[in-house]
């Protein structure tokens, strides 16, 4: 039999500043040329794990033996050194340099006398672009790339390596819906030229769908390991959640109010080029939804709602008020989850106390001065009525992916906004998250708050919108109640076969 | 596979040790009799209330500067124009002083010191003023404007105030009345102490436990978020400089007062860079900047007495501060395990 490339034994670290223990004596086994996924909920310690393997998190025990070798990477270019590569959630390049500069960083092709080797570098580029079918504009600026080529582009660094196990956590999470299986195919081929894959994912079916193994990873702990051939969305679902949760929130038929947000004609022109022409209502008590592909206009409807953007004609009204800017938005109280969740949602270098007082820490004070048991006491509301796992006084950074956000959208909802702007709302999460964001918005609902969602998830879309509106190419596509359209119908508008 | 627990008592005591030894060898190697220059070194603060006493003080005047650098710090900003604050702060004070005639004590030290604090303020202020108004880089003009400000405290004090009877380039001596209450018999050191320590507390407040302190530390921390909770921070670009500013300032009027009594070219040289140390050895902390401004005035000190009484040269006694310098604020000694072959 052939010995494992990769054998982790009773892993175990605790953050000190908080104590809590985020992976706990966890254990994983992976083959050769072999694709396994670790799935859970949020926080059950996946990252936190494979953040150890690949050399960013420092263990307080266990063991690691990889390609015959023990021994705990102290830094990631150590981790790349002995073959271990890792694609994050939120990618980390130089936005100054170029793409082929972040390409080859730390493994420059050496010319003699320190100067780098463009001439292989590119070559070295080129034929990796070919072999896993990954374009690259190799001397284009990282800061002018959208997201899925920045995603390439990360890739690109880790396989310019010669590494034998990539990590990928939750690489279709940023990827369009569309280019899920183009992300498929390159696992695929990964796997075909001898090397291994481990994928940290929420999704169940995707799990089932690509994995030759799959590991449960529960409150630090790796569950178990199952082969992927002999289990099923369902099953596992059960076995991640202990039993069954309803996932689908009743659509209530409602009566809506008055309008409460209006885009008349918005028009975003850039270099000439009509990016966006939108007209929509928000009404009290409704739940509008914008989807579409990428590139489609969702990113400029979130930038010019923020005020990042100014638009080029047209008319935003809140509710008999013109808008122009962010903070004019906030100022009427208005609600807004961000989909940038870790730069512009959050602070992530202060507590999590801090984190959600932003939009009323004036009405934690007296004459200036905080009063630190009223901060902590709504901070402890929070957490419970959130299920945040930490203290008011940790520091965000310290936190899963999953309860950074539910901090941010416990800030936003417990302000009782009259108008909730949502971005992406269950981008990264996991089911119990999503339950959990999807009936804080009806709650608001219900109260007689009006949500826009902006929304890149079909199902999403389909199961939550009252109104639901298509962008095809800056443009209306569809604009409707959703019924009688199904999953195969919405991705035809979407694609712009029908209009 | 050993824990790494523990790890962090192992990096401070090999911080500790390194720095201990690396200015042990270095005088062994250096002086003609390396132990009464090491005896000097390590003891010398300790040995005259003189020496003590001078210590404290200088640790009081680091305390402030240090406390300037770290909200600037806090907020996001830089503030590399101290040395030309604590001049501009000295000299206001000394020519306040000199002018103040009649009177009486305490509400004169009042009106001297609130002066020389209004003209750090707002040399640092016109920095921050630029940063919100153009986006100039506060980097640049708080380090060209303490330049400037250095040259023409110097032509102040050389020229239109000196004191023709003195062989210093000085300035008269300011009024004694003036003079703050002395704590340790003929050191420098004064009750500017209790105040810099009290001004300790002040900051943290300020910056933790205020709505204005929750703001500036936002700004510093991610300016797109506090943009995102629609707090208005374009202001927390100017407040933090005022505050930063007044507190060279500060120590100026403080270094009058309490310990020169008059203005002497290039008298308050030095201060301003040290805050900064100040501020990284405190990894940014205000509660943190005491011990950290003892260490720095302990260092300091060691050296000074150590060049009077040994063969310790002037350029020595700086490489030796360096290197102890250094070794404190490369806190993240991190012992890291490498991949240990099979």
């Amino acid at each position: 039999m052939d010995t494992p490339l990769l054998e982790m034994h009773g892993i175990a670290k605790t953050f000190h500043k908080n104590s809590v223990k985020a992976v706990d004596g966890a254990n994983l086994i992976v083959g050769q040329s072999e694709i396994h996924i670790i799935i859970g909920e949020n926080g059950a310690g996946k990252s936190t794990l494979m953040h150890i393997l690949s050399g960013e998190v420092f263990p307080d025990s266990g063991k690691i033996i990889f390609n015959n070798r023990e021994g705990i990477p102290g830094t990631p270019s150590e981790a790349l050194g002995e073959g271990i590569g890792m694609l994050h959630q939120h990618i980390k390049l130089i936005p100054e340099l170029t793409v082929l500069e972040n390409i080859i960083l730390g493994a420059e092709p050496s010319g003699g006398y320190g100067i780098i080797n463009r001439k292989e570098a590119i070559k070295k580029l080129n034929r990796l672009s070919v072999k896993y079918d990954l374009s690259a504009e190799p001397d284009k600026l990282v800061s002018t790339l959208n997201s899925d080529e920045k995603q390439k582009t990360a890739l690109l660094s880790i396989l310019f390596q010669d590494i034998k196990l990539l990590i990928l956590d939750e690489p279709t999470t940023f990827f369009s819906e569309l280019k899920t299986d183009s992300v498929y195919k390159l696992i695929r081929k990964l796997k075909s030229i001898g090397k291994s894959v481990v994928i940290i994912t929420h999704k169940l079916k995707e799990a089932a769908a690509i994995g030759d193994f799959i590991t449960v990873m529960r409150g630090g702990k790796t569950i178990l390991t199952l082969k992927a051939s002999e289990t099923d969305p369902h099953r596992l679902s059960n076995i991640i959640f202990g039993d069954e949760k309803n996932l689908s929130p009743v659509r209530s038929g409602s009566i809506f109010g008055n309008p409460l947000l209006e885009l008349k004609n918005l028009l975003f022109i850039k270099n000439g080029k009509e990016i966006l022409d939108i007209s929509l209502t928000v009404r009290e008590g409704e739940i509008v939804v914008v989807t579409g592909i990428r590139e489609s206009g969702l990113e400029t409807l979130e930038k010019l709602l923020s005020g990042e953007y100014k638009a080029s004609a047209g008319i935003i009204m809140y509710k008999t008020a013109e808008l122009s800017g962010r903070t004019e938005l906030r100022k009427r109280k208005a609600g807004y989850i961000p989909s940038d969740r870790i730069k512009t949602g959050t602070s992530t270098e202060s507590s999590i106390a801090e984190n959600m007082i932003l939009l009323n820490y004036k009405s934690f004070s007296k004459s200036g001065i905080f009063r630190a048991g009223s901060i902590k006491k709504f901070a402890y509301t929070l957490i419970k009525k959130y299920g945040i796992t930490g203290v008011p006084g940790q520091i965000m950074s310290t936190l899963s992916g999953g309860n950074i956000q539910r901090v941010m959208i416990s800030r936003e909802i417990e302000a009782n906004p009259e108008l909730l702007i949502v971005a992406e709302p269950s981008r990264g999460l996991d089911i119990k998250s999503k339950s959990l964001i999807y009936n804080k918005i009806f709650n608001l609902k219900n109260k007689g708050s009006g949500i826009l969602i902006i929304s890149s998830d079909i199902e999403e879309s389909l199961r939550i919108a009252d109104r639901l509106i298509i962008l095809y190419d800056g443009k209306v596509a569809y604009s409707g109640d959703g019924k009688g359209i199904d999953r195969s119908a919405l991705g035809k508008i979407m694609l712009g076969y029908d209009r | 596979m050993n824990s790494v627990s523990g790890s962090s008592i192992k990096t401070v005591a090999v911080t500790l040790v390194a720095a201990v030894s690396i200015p042990v060898i270095l005088l062994a190697l250096s002086s003609e009799d390396p132990l009464q220059s090491i005896t000097f070194f390590f003891t010398g603060p300790f040995q005259s209330t003189y020496n003590l006493g001078n210590m404290l003080d200088n640790t009081a005047m680091l305390i402030l500067t240090g406390l300037g650098m770290s909200i600037a710090f806090r907020a996001g900003t830089f503030n590399l124009g101290g040395e030309g604050q604590v001049y501009a702060g000295a000299i206001t004070a000394v020519i306040i002083s000199l002018n103040i005639g009649n009177t009486a004590g305490f509400t004169g030290i009042v009106i001297v010191l609130t002066a020389g604090l209004l003209t750090g303020a707002l040399i640092a202020g016109i920095s921050g003023f630029l940063k919100k108004q153009w986006n100039t880089d506060e980097l640049i003009s708080t380090f060209l404007l303490s330049g400037a400000i250095i040259h023409l405290t110097d032509f102040l004090i050389a020229n239109p105030f000196r004191d023709r009877s003195s062989f210093l380039i000085s300035t008269e001596k300011i009024p004694e009345k003036l003079f703050l209450y002395k704590l340790m018999g003929s050191s420098h050191l004064n009750i500017s102490f209790f105040l810099s320590i009290a001004a300790v507390f002040l900051a943290y407040i300020f910056l933790f436990k205020s709505t204005t302190g929750y703001e500036i530390r936002l700004t510093g921390l991610n300016r797109k978020f506090v943009e995102y909770g629609g707090i208005p921070y374009k202001r927390h670009l100017v407040i933090p400089m005022l505050i930063s500013g007044g507190m060279y300032g500060l120590a100026g009027s403080f270094s009058v007062l309490g310990n020169f009594h008059m203005g002497i070219k290039g008298f308050t040289a030095g201060l301003g860079w040290n805050g900064i140390a100040v501020t990284l050895i405190a990894g940014n902390n205000p509660i943190f900047i005491i011990p950290g401004a003892l260490i720095f005035a302990y260092l300091e000190a060691g050296t000074e007495v150590a060049m009077i009484h040994s063969d310790l040269s002037f350029e020595f006694s700086n490489l030796i501060k360096a290197v102890i310098f250094f070794l404190i604020t490369a806190k993240r000694f991190k012992l890291r395990r490498k991949v240990t072959l099979g």
